[in-house]
């Protein structure tokens, strides 16, 4: 089991997906971001209906939209929305022009892609594809790499499968020949590789081992590792048994009074090894190594230097050794 | 004290709402704040039931109970401090199903089997059922319906589906409702679509060109699965919209209160901002904001002021007693224990910081509304036991200074 991965920078696609809440936007910008200082030219898809992606790196972010805005140089972020890329598709791939324009504004078309299941999610992957399969003069691919943050767990799964259900549901004509395209990018192992982020939490490391064997037996798709974010550092050997020897008359400076903190720094270490236990569980459950990235102190925020952390995302993952935690001398 | 217009604050709520739902983004601990909260109710002498999603390992075995089912439950209170328990009080806690299938919902209404084979043999339904997202979340809240039209309990607690899209169990049924009752549905229910394809040019240009670009698109007979799906549908939309609106009634009610819960981290202010927003349009009545699991902070001074003074030499300082003493058992690694002291505390009030930011921020969005925002500390391990979680919410019910 001591297999390492190829790194992220060679994918095209990295679909990034999580529970809810474990920090899914913050880790796809980590992605992005380390990839673009890495010298890739960079793609971040948001797929949710609120923008959060920009306002990790600006103070007052301006939205992004659907066209996007580069946010540092090699980086380029878009606002998915399927309404106007339902208009673009029309457009561009079905070759109607006004008479498109004229049925999409119609109020019963309208009524009808409210209701419609599915056609949100297919024409969002469609585009993915179609900025993958986009070239710059001389054939140079318009990105290196497309990093997505994709719906929360739950919806990330059957999102991804939307492309085989439509290719069932319609069997002849253009959208079942452009969901059949779209299907080949997800499951091209080599391309396109699902990342998982948890966090080393009970809730979200059993949705994380359900959603991987989900994403494995229901979609086939490349998984080669799993982000487990705000890891708390390791406690250092022995420190609840040097707590336990505070003298309680100690006054410091800055630090609580001894008895206080003994206890919050105890809850502080207890937490941490439950983190430790998760983590080795989801690890072994899935059968993946782990690229842990620490919390950061105020947050994957405009104002902070989160570059350090967003590096260890491309580090090559690590197995979890199952057998040597929770050793604090507690 | 509160400053909320009668009958909205929280304590009011608890004691008198038929129903509290706790509504808010994904992976906040809506799960466990649903229970404590009943659990308090129950204890106010209120026959109460908790409808919950998939509760943790550690929240069921709170709660006494190996697995929930979709039947309710009734909880042994024992472990309750008799001094908390008003009596005539019970709780009881039944699991939502995130993941019930249509077809449950087509078997409640369709009247006959022919009617209902051929809406599941229908390959529209069949491959398009699974993607029904939203309205998977509308079927878990049906559930809803049930137990409050039932009357077994004075109130009910519930607990909502992870929602990606801010408040989708209330957006499925306004959707569906709005389809079936729309243009497009009228217009392929007419007996002229039996006539096929040539019977579009008896409709307007629009909507002609509209059912010309979808065929264009999805390819020969897509219409005519299409229609025949919807007919077959139709007949049931009478029953599915009577269910949807009563739904809606209970949620949008006079005797229902919403509890917005947010996480505590940094960047998690604009999903909660959003629900805030549309919990407003939608007129649903609020009773509290809280923010949950918001890292402890030990000391009486303020993170923001703590944080102020701890880079200086005080730190320092600090640091080489801690060392120091530490120093005694293990000198080799007494520094690392006094540095790791010093982060978890900095770490702390970081955190900290943070979250009082985020409540000023919704504090001031709901203001006008006299709706108050608390924080709620993290346990540390999760709750294992009825009392702890019962104290979980205590800091709702405290009068808070602001």
């Amino acid at each position: 089991m001591s297999v390492v991965p190829p790194s992220l920078l060679e994918r095209r696609l990295i679909i990034v997906t999580g529970k809810g809440g474990v920090g899914k936007t913050s880790i796809a910008c980590a992605v992005a971001d380390a990839a673009r200082r890495k010298g890739k030219r960079v793609l971040l898809v948001e797929t949710a209906p609120v923008e959060a992606a920009a306002a990790r790196f600006e103070l007052k972010p301006i939205p992004v939209g659907y066209a996007g805005r580069t946010l540092r140089p090699g980086l380029h972020v878009m606002g998915m929305d399927p309404h106007q890329a339902l208009a673009e598709y029309a457009r561009l791939q079905i070759g109607l022009g006004l008479i498109t324009d004229r049925v999409l504004k119609t109020q019963a078309f309208r009524e009808l892609l409210d209701a419609a299941p599915g056609w949100r999610e297919l024409i969002t992957l469609g585009k993915i594809w179609q900025v993958e399969q986009s070239t710059e003069r001389g054939g140079r691919p318009a990105y290196d790499l497309i990093v997505v943050d994709a719906p929360a767990t739950g919806h990330g799964i059957t999102f991804l499968d939307v492309p085989r259900v439509v290719q069932q549901a319609v069997r002849t004509g253009p959208l079942m020949r452009h969901a059949s395209w779209v299907e080949e990018l997800i499951h091209d192992r080599e391309r396109t590789v699902m990342l998982p982020v948890t966090l080393a939490e009970e809730l979200p490391v059993s949705e994380t081992i359900e959603l991987v064997a989900r994403a494995r037996t229901e979609i086939d798709l490349e998984i080669d590792r799993i982000v487990v974010n705000r890891m708390p550092e390791a406690p250092p050997t022995g420190l609840s048994a040097s707590l336990a020897r505070l003298p309680k008359d100690l006054a410091f400076k800055v630090l609580p009074e001894p008895t206080v903190l003994a206890e919050f720094a105890g809850d502080a270490i207890a937490r941490a090894t439950h983190a430790l236990h998760e983590r080795s569980r989801v690890s072994t459950e899935c059968g993946l190594p782990i690229v842990d990235v620490p919390v950061v102190p105020g947050g994957f925020g405009p104002e902070i230097d989160w570059s350090t952390q967003a590096d260890l995302v491309l580090e090559p993952p690590s197995w979890p050794n199952a057998g040597n935690i929770g050793e604090d001398a507690a | 004290m509160s400053h909320s217009s009668a009958g909205f604050s929280l304590p009011e709520a608890l004691e008198s709402a038929g129903v509290i739902v706790c509504a808010g983004t994904g992976g906040v601990g809506k799960t466990t704040l649903a229970a404590s909260l009943a659990l308090r109710a129950a204890c106010l002498g209120r026959r109460t039931l908790v409808l919950t999603i998939d509760p943790a390992r550690r929240l069921a075995d709170a709660l006494g109970i190996e697995t929930l089912s979709d039947e309710p439950a009734e909880i042994d209170l024992q472990a309750i401090n008799k001094g908390l328990r008003s009596t005539g009080g019970s709780l009881s806690a039944m699991m939502l199903d995130p993941k019930p299938t249509f077809d449950r919902l087509v078997d409640r209404l369709t009247d006959n089997k022919e009617s209902r084979q051929r809406i599941l043999d229908n390959r529209f339904y069949q491959h398009l059922s699974e993607a029904l997202a939203g309205s998977a979340e509308y079927a878990a809240m049906e559930q809803v319906n049930e137990v409050v039209e039932s009357e077994d309990y004075d109130l009910v607690v519930v607990d909502t589906p992870p929602a990606s899209h801010a408040l989708d169990f209330l957006a499925a049924p306004r959707r569906l409702r709005a389809f079936l009752e729309g243009r497009f549905v009228g217009t392929l229910l007419k007996p002229t679509m039996s006539a096929g394809r040539f019977g579009f040019r008896v409709f307007g240009r629009p909507l002609h060109l509209m059912l010309g670009l979808i065929e264009r698109i999805g390819g020969s007979g897509f219409l005519d699965d299409l229609s025949e799906f919807l007919s077959a549908v139709s007949g049931i939309a009478d029953g599915f919209l009577d269910r949807a609106l009563r739904v809606e009634k209970i949620l949008l009610g006079e005797s229902t209160r919403f509890i917005l819960i947010g996480g505590a981290r940094s960047g998690t202010e604009p999903g909660t901002l959003e629900f805030l927003d549309e919990l407003k349009t939608l007129d649903a009545k609020l009773a509290a904001i809280v923010l949950n699991r918001v890292s402890p902070w030990p000391l009486s001074e303020s993170a923001e002021a703590w944080l102020a003074r701890a880079d200086g030499q005080g730190m320092l300082d600090d640091k080489r007693r801690l060392a120091e003493i530490f120093g005694a058992v293990d000198a080799d690694k007494s520094r690392d224990q006094a540095e790791a002291i010093s982060r978890i505390l900095r770490e702390s009030a970081i955190a900290r910081s943070d979250a009082n930011q985020s409540r000023s921020l919704l504090a001031a969005r709901a203001a006008s509304s006299g709706i108050e925002c608390h924080l709620i500390d993290e346990h540390p391990v999760g709750i294992d036991r009825l009392p702890s979680l019962f104290s979980l919410t205590e800091p709702l019910f405290k009068e808070t200074s602001a």
